[in-house]
């Protein structure tokens, strides 16, 4: 093989990826360290190739190890402050504040935001260790959205949204994002897109939360539509509440 | 430690990159370490940062196989992890600040050395044409080159023909390596 210093070509590329992805048999292998041995200019551009491959390599772990340490559970401090007691005060009085918000909210709902807050509860997210996500910016939107910054994992989502405006992936989680921070109109959107795709494996999980959006929003009848194109078990049991 | 993972288990994640062997590993040794530093006058954030190059480190002298098959992973990165702690107390960087009495007796037990000046350069160049490299080729790059994906299931979640990924793939790497040449020649 012609080796022309300065540039690898695409069959070249590959050869030295089996090789460091352990993808050749022995013979291939032998062979191939046989050739590196005798082709000082293939040797250089392999050693470079292996050092960009290496540096590729650690930049993911970086962006992994992040994702890593968004999991550690938060433990204490090394010293424990002794706090005045005005902090605990304050603390008292935000709880009683907040119990008194809770309760006025309650009493003044419409049925509908009741139902909405009975039924719904954010999907838990995809496990984002699996290597079941596609790219970085998916992976730290679904860190961020797990984490509860539903902001910023829309701000992201949406980012790949814009390439990708059929993903029903993308679609769903920019719906339940949406939807986790109390938008239902925008929720509704995206999860209509899901729901639109009938190969979708969030399918029905879309169909739920999209009725919820609509019952969140004041529209039953939609709701009620949505539900019963739906097998899943939740959305069932919804639309038995809704009908009854 | 190390009770839940086989040791020889761990090795073939670390070499694989194995993202659920690298979360376990990851979570198990870094409040150990991040214990470790606390104790002896450091904070979250730099328990995190040395934790962050000694898993690094751990990675890569594995990959090297510099490291036995039969190690304990876990009692090796928190090694790691202590020494390059200890070695920063003793830095200048930090006498500056704190005063040596106040050093804990801690032991070296592995020394980690400096990359030469050139190794520096070259990551120095490459580090900023990764910067400039589009999300498009970054994303593609960590699919194939870390998360070890094939090229038809790249394609698929590029919504591409697999020549086409793969053409891309070519490109792209092409493009990080020869704009890394350019910035290392320019002296940027």
């Amino acid at each position: 093989m012609e080796n022309k210093q300065g540039h690898i070509s695409p069959d070249q590329q590959e050869q030295f990826e089996q090789f460091l992805l352990d993808q050749m048999s022995s013979k291939e292998r032998t062979a191939f360290e046989e050739q590196l041995k005798s082709d000082k200019i293939l040797k250089a551009q392999f050693i470079e190739f292996r050092e960009i491959f290496g540096f590729i390599e650690e930049q993911s772990l970086r962006n992994k190890m992040e994702e890593f340490h968004g999991m550690v559970k938060n433990e204490p401090k090394g010293s424990v402050s002794i706090k005045p007691r005005l902090y605990y005060f304050q603390i008292a009085a935000g709880i009683a504040a907040l119990v008194a918000v809770s309760a006025w909210f309650l009493f003044h709902q419409t049925p509908n935001e009741k139902l909405f807050d009975k039924y719904f509860t954010p999907d838990p997210g995809l496990p984002t260790v699996m290597g079941t996500s596609d790219n970085y910016t998916f992976y730290e939107a679904m860190v961020d959205y797990k984490q509860g910054n539903y902001d910023t994992a829309i701000a992201k989502w949406q980012g790949l949204h814009q390439l990708q405006t059929s993903n029903d992936t993308l679609n769903y989680f920019l719906g339940t994002a949406f939807l986790s921070n109390g938008k239902a109109a925008s929720a509704i959107l995206f999860l209509n897109n899901t729901v639109q795709n009938k190969q979708s494996v969030f399918r029905d999980d879309a169909a739920y939360y999209l009725a919820l959006a609509y019952v969140k929003e004041g529209k039953t009848d939609q709701a009620i539509n949505v539900l019963k194109s739906s097998k899943d078990e939740r959305s069932k049991t919804l639309l038995q509440e809704l009908t009854n | 430690m190390g009770t839940s993972l086989q040791q020889k288990n761990i090795i073939d994640g670390f070499r694989k990159n194995d993202p659920e062997i690298l979360k376990e590993i990851y979570l198990v040794v870094y409040p150990k370490v991040r214990g470790f530093v606390i104790k002896n006058n450091g904070d979250d954030h730099r328990a995190k940062d040395i934790f962050q190059e000694a898993f690094i480190a751990c990675w890569k002298n594995i990959k090297n196989d510099k490291v036995m098959t039969n190690s304990n992973i876990e009692a090796y990165l928190y090694t790691i992890a202590k020494n390059k702690w200890t070695d920063y107390l003793r830095s200048a960087d930090y006498k500056k600040k704190v005063s040596a009495n106040d050093i804990g007796p801690l032991t070296v037990v592995e020394e980690e050395k400096n990359e030469d000046e050139t190794l520096e350069n070259k990551k120095k160049a490459l580090q900023d044409a990764w910067e400039q490299l589009g999300e498009n080729c970054k994303n593609l790059l960590n699919m194939f080159y870390f998360e070890r994906k094939s090229m038809e299931d790249i394609s698929k979640v590029m919504n591409v023909a697999s020549t086409s990924a793969r053409n891309q793939k070519y490109r792209c790497m092409e493009k990080l390596r020869t704009l890394s040449l350019e910035i290392k020649s320019n002296g940027k």
